[in-house]
């Protein structure tokens, strides 16, 4: 088991330390693998960056999308703009806009029943 | 032919949007990284670079939505010369000129810098005047000036981009040569109120639409 103040065992990367090494080069050695270890981080850490922009960007242009969809044609537009680009993409899937709730009639209702 | 509009319409002005606030991002982090090389260089320059291909992504997906979408009529020929288009002409060509700009700028920088750094750093400070042209572009040829939260978006970007100058590469040159970078200074705050002043009195007011060149057979349709 090795103390604290020890080295790290050698990664994968060739960068090991000899065990007749002088101190000098474990230290060497060892900023190394510090400079290495700092730069894979910062690799993830832009990658991740770049990941979480990106994400947003497309979700900020789909709220745009629906904004100024809504704004100009209203939420049974933007529907039908939205499938209307899915079947562009996907001609197959068979989607239809949501079935609208039962507005009012041209006539006035007639009662079939006795009543009152 | 005129038709209602199509969802390309929509993605047109949206993807619009996310070009300009992402060419912010991008102008933001290159001003950052060229005031202060220190602060975390590695990052700022590897954001400053992905998110300058993000814009092209988005900027593409801009250029390809309005070529495809029926409404404006809008063409190829529209979308790569300037000041061609019935739509808006002046204001669509401002955003074609920034685009062969922008396009140059990232072109050029890619291959590892091979031009000369000279050439390298002036193309990038053409990126500024670029910037203004975009945002031109988005305020005189956008249907969307006067919805509050693309105006919100708009003021955010201005404000970010103005700010990172002022605050950052204003600052880093004032001790060298403090005449010339108040003179920057004065010229970025007198050009961003004279865009305020503008679109509040152009693109924010009702008429707009019609002044600006829309086509009259479209401006009935809407």
């Amino acid at each position: 088991m090795p103390g604290p103040n020890e080295e790290p065992p050698a990664d994968a990367t060739g960068s090991a330390t000899p065990p007749d090494a002088r101190p000098w080069q474990a230290r060497v050695a060892s900023e190394r693998r510090r400079k290495r270890r700092r730069a894979t981080d910062q690799r993830e850490t832009l990658g991740r960056l770049t990941a979480a922009t990106a994400v947003a960007a497309v979700g900020l242009n789909a709220a745009l999308f629906l904004q100024t969809g809504i704004a100009q044609v209203g939420p049974a537009g933007v529907d039908q703009a939205i499938l209307s680009i899915i079947k562009a993409v996907m001609p197959g899937t068979g989607l239809r806009p949501p079935a609208t709730g039962p507005g009012s009639s041209p006539t006035p209702p007639v009662a079939t029943t006795g009543g009152s | 032919m005129i038709s209602s509009p199509s969802p390309f319409w929509f993605l047109d002005r949206s993807a619009g949007e996310v070009t300009l606030l992402l060419m912010s991002a991008v102008m933001i982090l290159g001003i950052i990284r060229s005031a202060v090389p220190t602060a975390f260089p590695f990052l700022v320059e590897g954001a400053h670079i992905n998110l300058a291909l993000l814009t092209v992504a988005f900027a593409g997906l801009h250029i390809v939505a309005a070529i495809l979408d029926p409404f404006a009529s809008l063409g190829p020929v529209d979308a790569l010369v300037p000041f061609v288009s019935a739509y808006r002409g002046t204001w669509l060509g401002l955003g074609v000129i920034s685009g062969y700009v922008y396009a140059i700028t990232v072109v050029i920088s890619w291959p590892a810098r091979r031009f000369p750094r000279a050439t390298w750093v002036w193309l990038h400070r053409t990126m500024y005047v670029t910037w203004v042209l975009a945002l031109l572009h988005s305020l005189g040829t956008g249907s969307d000036a006067t919805n509050e939260l693309f105006l919100l978006l708009n003021v955010a970007a201005v404000a970010g981009v103005l700010i990172a100058f002022l605050g950052f590469r204003v600052a880093e040159g004032w001790s060298a040569l403090p005449p010339v970078w108040a003179a920057l200074a004065v010229v970025a705050v007198l050009v961003t109120l004279g865009i305020a002043v503008w679109a509040v009195d152009g693109p924010l007011q009702p008429g707009w639409a019609r002044s600006s060149g829309t086509p009259p057979d479209l401006l009935r349709s809407r």
